[in-house]
């Protein structure tokens, strides 16, 4: 009884304790006393049951051996004390307690649950500085498990307009808030007023402050050497799982920042320059300033590269003229891909993720169905898109018909430039509700959103001036984009 | 840059200035606009940058070789080591933005006072974007009592319009030149050694800034 209790207190407390001893010295040592004093208690009703069963025998001795009695008395006052020193006996096996990554403690007895949160953001009290081992894990929107602390953050950073904020991820949040906050959320509560600036200082402190840096499987020698795009690539595939994995998340949120470069100014450059030191660690501060140059680029080219890739992925799903079939009821078709790509995003498309991406360049001009199939193996967000993209695309082939082919053409950079602030909002609001209590309506309204534009271009179209007045604000949000 | 030139004695005294405050209050800005003349917005600074002014005061040819520290969180343990030898360290904060001002006292300072080795060094607090006066948030008041409390010096500029800019360095200077054990530190005979040996890992990290 007593050691499944003190495993299971212990275990967290001990790992968060050098830290506490440092910052404030006081408070954990009153904890450990309140902790010793209830073991003592334990113990000693332990010891009571253990009294009152021994003077039984002690009793039945004294019945049977009446000429022994001074003898069997002192065994039987010998019994307690050596107990003190606490070799174990009579211990019973109570529960079988495990961390599960994505579930919290599993199998813990009810009378210890109100001393253990339900959902624990991860096995240690801490939620800094903790290795991503013991960290409990969600599913993000494209499959990969990361730490649930970080989708919470993130999702409250895309909630509160933060990837719109102006320097995301460069400003210092307030430092004493910042410090509030982050205490709170190592008592696993989360304060609903973050601030901006604060959550992306604690996603990039949460890096920073993990026992071994995410790059740090990676020689300098080996970042340094990596300058194209495929060779830092292949230098990712080198990282172990866990490290990828976060690599990954972490560049995907540096492309959603970069992608709204025209209103936080943080270019992907900027964002890669931000995250840089926070993506390895040196006990040299002059290597440390060296190296870090070398992980700027590597972030930047990886941050360049994922762009690139949403561009020809949007790109080619609007210009693929096979995929105007979905065009013709684009709401029903909406309601009924979101639910089956949302019901696959929980389970195992974590791999049939992989797969697609593989496939896709393979299979650009495939039948439709085909690549609705494709859809659905990716996350909900990117169902979503097939219908939005296509009534695009179809706006734009009526746009053809009229406008020379420079207006298309910034008619497609400004569809484009639609499409990758609303599969950012999509995403937002997929991290926002993994467990899909986002309703159909939300993404009808933002359907209607992204086709106004090209509709209103289409009515416009044989009006020259009014044309001409739309290719300059086209162009102008054009280059906005860029 | 005009690290080579240092060989000849061209200047009577050389000053190690040091920016410091929180990211993207316009430290580099601020000084691009003192060493350049020109405004640009700018990417967020790798570790530790590093320029060098000429300018005359008093009759005195002055080498200033300013540092200008990154404001990221990370760096802030990596740039303690600028801190040594400094004459003049400015703090700089953004009046359109409290958490800068607060950050100045609850961080910036602190780490002024663990890493300085020079006790007679000379702060100075400058509260940047002035021409934003429709959004500021931190009045001159505050600035100036906050200045007096701490003893530093106190100036309000604009790196874009370049209001003030020129006379917050030359009031710290003029103050260094005020300062008898300042003015032996940087006199040109003692100071140039100890110049040379720090430029190269300063050049170094500079290029990389620059590159873009």
């Amino acid at each position: 009884m007593t050691q499944v209790f003190q495993s299971q207190s212990h275990l967290p407390s001990s790992s968060s304790i050098p830290r506490d001893h440092i910052s404030h010295a006081s408070s954990p040592t009153v904890e450990d006393e309140a902790e010793e004093e209830d073991k003592e208690r334990n113990e000693r009703d332990k010891e009571g049951d253990q009294v009152s069963i021994l003077s039984l025998l002690v009793d039945a001795f004294r019945k049977s051996l009446i000429g022994c009695t001074k003898y069997s008395n002192s065994t039987g006052d010998g019994g307690p004390s050596s107990m003190e020193i606490g070799f174990p006996s009579n211990v019973r096996h109570v529960a079988h307690v495990t961390f599960d990554r994505f579930n919290g403690f599993l199998g813990l007895p009810v009378e210890f649950e109100p001393e253990v949160p339900r959902r624990v953001p991860s096995a240690s009290a801490n939620i800094f500085g903790v290795s991503t081992e013991s960290m409990q894990l969600s599913y993000d929107a494209r499959g990969n498990s990361v730490p649930t602390i970080l989708l919470l953050m993130q999702r409250k950073l895309y909630a509160q307009g933060g990837l719109q904020a102006e320097g995301i991820f460069r400003i210092n949040a307030e430092n004493s808030r910042e410090e509030f906050v982050r205490e709170q959320l190592n008592r696993g509560i989360i304060p609903d007023d973050i601030d901006v600036h604060c959550l992306a200082g604690l996603i990039k402190a949460w890096f920073r402050e993990l026992p071994s840096g995410v790059l740090d499987p990676l020689s300098p020698d080996q970042v340094m050497q990596s300058q194209s795009e495929e060779e830092c690539a292949e230098l990712v595939r080198l990282l172990p799982q866990t490290e990828a994995t976060l690599l990954d998340w972490a560049i995907n949120l540096m492309a959603d920042v970069a992608q709204l470069e025209h209103l936080n100014k943080m270019n992907a450059r900027n964002v890669a320059m931000v995250f840089a030191p926070n993506m390895t660690q040196m006990a040299d501060p002059l290597t440390a300033l060296m190296y870090v140059v070398q992980v700027m680029n590597f972030l930047k080219t990886l941050v360049m590269k994922t762009l690139k890739e949403r561009e020809e992925f949007m790109v080619r799903s609007s210009h693929d003229p096979d995929l105007n079939y979905f065009g013709d009821d684009e709401h029903q078709s909406s309601s009924q891909l979101t639910p089956q790509g949302d019901s696959e995003s929980g389970s195992d498309f974590g791999d049939e993720d992989k797969v697609f991406v593989a496939e896709d360049p393979s299979q650009p001009n495939h039948p439709s169905h085909l690549i609705e199939d494709s859809y659905e193996t990716e996350s909900g967000s990117k169902c979503l898109h097939t219908p939005i993209e296509n009534i695009i695309s179809r706006e734009n082939s009526l746009i053809n018909e009229n406008c020379p082919c420079n207006i298309v053409s910034q008619m497609c950079s400004l569809t484009n430039g639609i499409f990758t602030s609303l599969i950012k909002r999509d995403e937002a609001n997929i991290c926002k509700s993994k467990s899909l209590d986002l309703t159909n309506s939300n993404k009808v309204t933002y359907l209607e959103e992204v086709v106004e534009l090209p509709v209103e271009g289409a009515a416009k179209r044989n009006k020259r001036t009014s044309i001409i007045e739309l290719i300059n604000s086209t162009t102008d949000l054009a280059e906005a984009w860029r | 840059m005009d690290a080579s030139s240092s060989s000849q004695p061209e200047f009577d005294y050389l000053f190690k200035l040091l920016l410091i405050g929180d990211s993207g209050v316009g430290k580099s800005t601020l000084l691009l606009s003192f060493t350049s003349d020109t405004f640009e917005d700018l990417s967020p600074t790798i570790g530790v940058d590093f320029k060098v002014k000429y300018v005359t005061i008093g009759g005195k040819k002055l080498k200033l070789a300013i540092w200008d520290t990154a404001g990221q969180e990370r760096f802030r343990t990596l740039t303690s080591s600028y801190y040594r030898g400094a004459q003049g360290i400015i703090m700089v904060y953004d009046v359109t933005r409290r958490e800068t001002f607060t950050n100045l006292s609850d961080i910036w300072a602190k780490e002024i006072d663990l890493y300085s080795t020079n006790q007679d060094c000379i702060k100075m607090l400058v509260g940047n974007k002035v021409d934003k006066e429709s959004e500021r948030v931190v009045s001159k008041k505050e600035g100036i009592d906050f200045a007096r409390e701490s003893g530093c010096l106190f100036t309000e500029c604009s790196a874009k319009t370049r209001v003030n800019v020129a006379h917050c360095f030359d009031e710290l200077v003029m103050k260094i030149l005020e300062t008898p054990s300042l003015l032996a530190e940087g006199s040109s005979g003692v100071k140039k050694n100890i110049f040379k040996q720090k430029a190269p890992q300063s050049d170094a990290s500079n290029s990389g800034c620059c590159s873009w």
